[in-house]
């Protein structure tokens, strides 16, 4: 027992540190989202999508599109910007990706991005904006205050699809990089 | 020596026999005719001054007073001498005689000198009949004069004016009739007192103000019109419009000041009026634009919600459908589209109307540019054939000229002519603003908004923007309708669209304070967009 014991202690840091190499080798690497999370499937970590969105039909619309390209990618949902904030104190984990509507009752899409990229803790966390709206002021708005990409909802359940299937080939670390901003709203090919 | 002996002796008869005993010539008869007539003489020679001397008694005024006094001496010393002539037949005071004679010259000599000074004076002067003539035909002028101070009054009283003049040296005031009318005061002849008669009818809170714009204007010798507020006794509050000027002496010291007043307070309270409506349409018109920017906005969630869903429902199992099913959800299908098109329209439309837009230094030819790339697979898959010439950089909002170019490529990509590939030509020129046309709506635009008070816009540099299409053109009658929302010229079967696209662009060339016009023949259309190249005057204009 003491010497199982033993024997575990210095492989459990080592473990911890090679799990978190190989979180830094997906994070700098070039690979997507989707390959990073197929390669990662033994250690059953999920990637986490936070969506923000005061409309149920929207969140679920989002989700069912984003579950159907991976298993391994969990959804979760906040219905407006004061209960993303609660979630987010509470949460054991960040989300790897929070998705924001902008027009919410309460405090909004824009009031929430503030708040994420003032705060050290989490003002990494890439955030896409998926917004009815394509105001232009709205779009510098947000492109100015680091939203990651820029999305307008499309009206047919086809778009939503690739529109996940897009964010899920886009490597996590291109949503940190700064970018311009004609290529801020995300393009469907 | 003789002299004094002639004063001694004046009269001393010694040596001369009376003139009766001078030789033998005198007959009673003769001596008599003589005695009598020199009392003749005499009498009248006294009568005359006497007249003279009660003419100037009774007529103070009179000209050359020293000549009648002169002409009555004189002929008082006449007389004189006529009477000792005949005293001598009795007396022989030649000595007096002589002396008399003597002044007689003298006074005749001066009144010799005087006539010939004076004559000409006198020859100037009126006769009575020219004094008659003169005084009629100012009679006709004072006549004259009336009627038209009366018709001074008439005018100053429908203008609601009265005309002022004040003696600075003396204090006084001169009003005419229409100042009395203003300030419902009394008609007075007399001069009034600024400070007493007039100040007064100013109300407390005006009165420093007026006092101190007086006194600057005397002190700058420049008077500067301003408006000022009365009370009158009826306890009516009008404005007065005050306008004048300073009248200065050869010391270069005010003198005199004068003027106008006008009651322009119906005047000021329509502008007021007009202020305020202006102001309240404004705000109307602001309520109404937002209200279609936040109903369109909010439009927008259930109809994408309506679509997303028919694209759910179009993936369901079609099998058990039948053909009728099908062509109903296509046709929803089709109407929501329409719609949903329409709602981001009206979305844009407002946007442009309730946004203030940001100006800066842009260049069009990137802006240009970056429209094209966008419109890429529209123009690839139409294969049109767009030309660009030079274009500027001009103050103006980016995204509002990204849309007026893809307004106008996507219009003229739209419309072109079947069977062929569109062709369009961009191009630009710079002009001046007199090289626009009169009817060129840019004119009215400006002097709209007071430009024209102190601005040369004819100075100003225009661009010129050309779009032309070799496309299907529209009829010349229907040129100004195609700039209006939603006109469309065309059925939706036949062109799709909801025809807001050149109102958008007619929008943004307004708010860049210039026009879009179109111009169409058979060779297609022509849409010219002019637009300063700088804003800045006109920004300048609406802060102050």
């Amino acid at each position: 027992m003491y010497a199982k014991t033993l024997g575990l202690l210095p492989t459990l840091p080592m473990r911890l540190f090679g799990q978190f190499l190989d979180m830094v080798k997906d994070l700098t690497s070039e690979i997507s989202i989707y390959e990073a999370i197929q390669r990662s499937e033994s250690n059953n970590l999920p990637f986490q999508i936070m969506i923000v969105d005061d409309d149920p039909d929207d969140q679920e619309l989002l989700a069912e599109a984003f579950s159907k390209n991976s298993d391994q990618v969990e959804v979760t949902f906040a219905i407006n910007g004061k209960d993303l904030l609660v979630k987010l104190e509470d949460a054991a984990e960040i989300p790897d990706l929070i998705i924001i509507d902008l027009n919410m009752p309460g405090i909004n899409g824009f009031e929430c991005l503030a708040a994420i990229k003032g705060n050290p803790l989490i003002k990494n966390t890439p955030i896409l904006i998926y917004s009815t709206s394509a105001n232009p002021e709205q779009i510098d708005l947000t492109y100015e205050n680091g939203a990651s990409y820029y999305i307008q909802k499309p009206s047919s359940y086809m778009e939503i699809e690739k529109i996940a299937a897009k964010v899920l080939s886009t490597p996590i670390i291109q949503f940190l990089e700064k970018r311009s901003r004609s290529e801020f709203v995300l393009r469907l090919d | 020596m003789n002299a004094i002996v002639l004063f001694l002796q004046l009269f001393d008869t010694t040596g001369f026999p009376p003139r009766w005993l001078c030789g033998t010539g005198w007959t009673e008869f003769l001596g008599w005719f003589y005695i009598g007539s020199n009392l003749l003489v005499w009498s009248a020679y006294f009568a005359i001054p006497l007249i003279i001397l009660y003419y100037l008694f009774k007529k103070k005024d009179i000209n050359f007073p020293t000549g009648y006094f002169l002409f009555a001496a004189f002929i008082l010393s006449c007389g004189s001498t006529h009477l000792i002539d005949a005293l001598i037949f009795w007396i022989p005071v030649y000595r007096f005689n002589a002396l008399l004679l003597f002044f007689t010259g003298i006074i005749s000599w001066i009144t010799v000198v005087y006539l010939v000074k004076y004559a000409p004076v006198a020859l100037t002067m009126k006769t009575a009949s020219e004094l008659e003539k003169e005084v009629e035909s100012r009679k006709k002028a004072e006549e004259k004069l009336n009627i038209k101070i009366q018709q001074m009054n008439e005018a100053q009283s429908i203008a609601k004016l009265g005309s002022w003049e004040w003696d600075l040296e003396t204090d006084e005031v001169h009003w005419s009739d229409g100042m009395f009318h203003i300030f419902e005061k009394p008609l007075q002849k007399d001069s009034l007192v600024f400070n007493k008669e007039i100040l007064h009818h100013v109300p407390a809170e005006d009165q420093d103000y007026l006092k101190k714009v007086i006194k600057q204007a005397v002190d700058q010798k420049q008077f500067s019109e301003f408006h000022h507020r009365i009370i009158t006794p009826t306890g009516k509050i009008k404005i007065i419009h005050v306008r004048g000027e300073v009248h200065i002496n050869e010391n270069g010291k005010v003198t005199k000041l004068t003027g106008t007043g006008q009651d322009v307070s119906e005047l000021k309270k329509n502008e007021q009026e007009l202020v305020s409506k202006t102001k309240e349409l404004e705000e109307v018109n602001r309520g109404l634009q937002k209200f279609a920017y936040v109903a369109s906005h909010d439009l927008q969630e259930p109809m994408r919600k309506i679509k997303t869903f028919l694209s759910l429902f179009e993936q369901t199992d079609k099998s058990n459908w039948n053909d009728k099913s099908q062509a109903y959800l296509g046709k929803i299908n089709l109407s929501a589209s329409r719609m949903q098109q329409l709602i981001d329209d009206i979305l844009n439309f407002s946007r442009l109307a309730s946004v203030d837009a940001d100006f800066q230094r842009i260049s069009l030819e990137e802006i240009l540019h970056q429209v094209l790339v966008d419109m890429e697979v529209t123009i690839l898959e139409s294969k049109a054939n767009i030309s660009v010439g030079t274009l500027p950089e001009i103050e103006g909002n980016a995204s509002q000229w990204g849309q007026l170019f893809q307004n106008l490529i996507g219009n003229a990509i739209k419309f072109k002519k079947p069977g062929s590939r569109p062709v369009i030509e961009i191009d630009s020129e710079i002009v001046l603003g007199n090289e626009l046309k009169k009817e060129d709506g840019i004119k009215c635009n400006y002097a709209f908004k007071d430009w024209h008070e102190d601005y040369h816009w004819g100075r100003e540099k225009f661009l010129r923007l050309l779009v032309r299409d070799h496309g299907i053109g529209f009829e010349e009658k229907y040129k100004d309708r195609i700039f209006e929302a939603f006109q469309r010229l065309h059925n939706v079967s036949e062109y799709e669209g909801t025809g807001i696209g050149l109102a958008i662009c007619q929008k943004i060339a307004e708010s860049h304070n210039g026009y879009i016009s179109a111009e169409s023949s058979e060779n297609g259309t022509v849409f010219t967009v002019v637009v300063p190249l700088s804003q800045s005057y006109f920004r300048k204009t609406i802060d102050s």
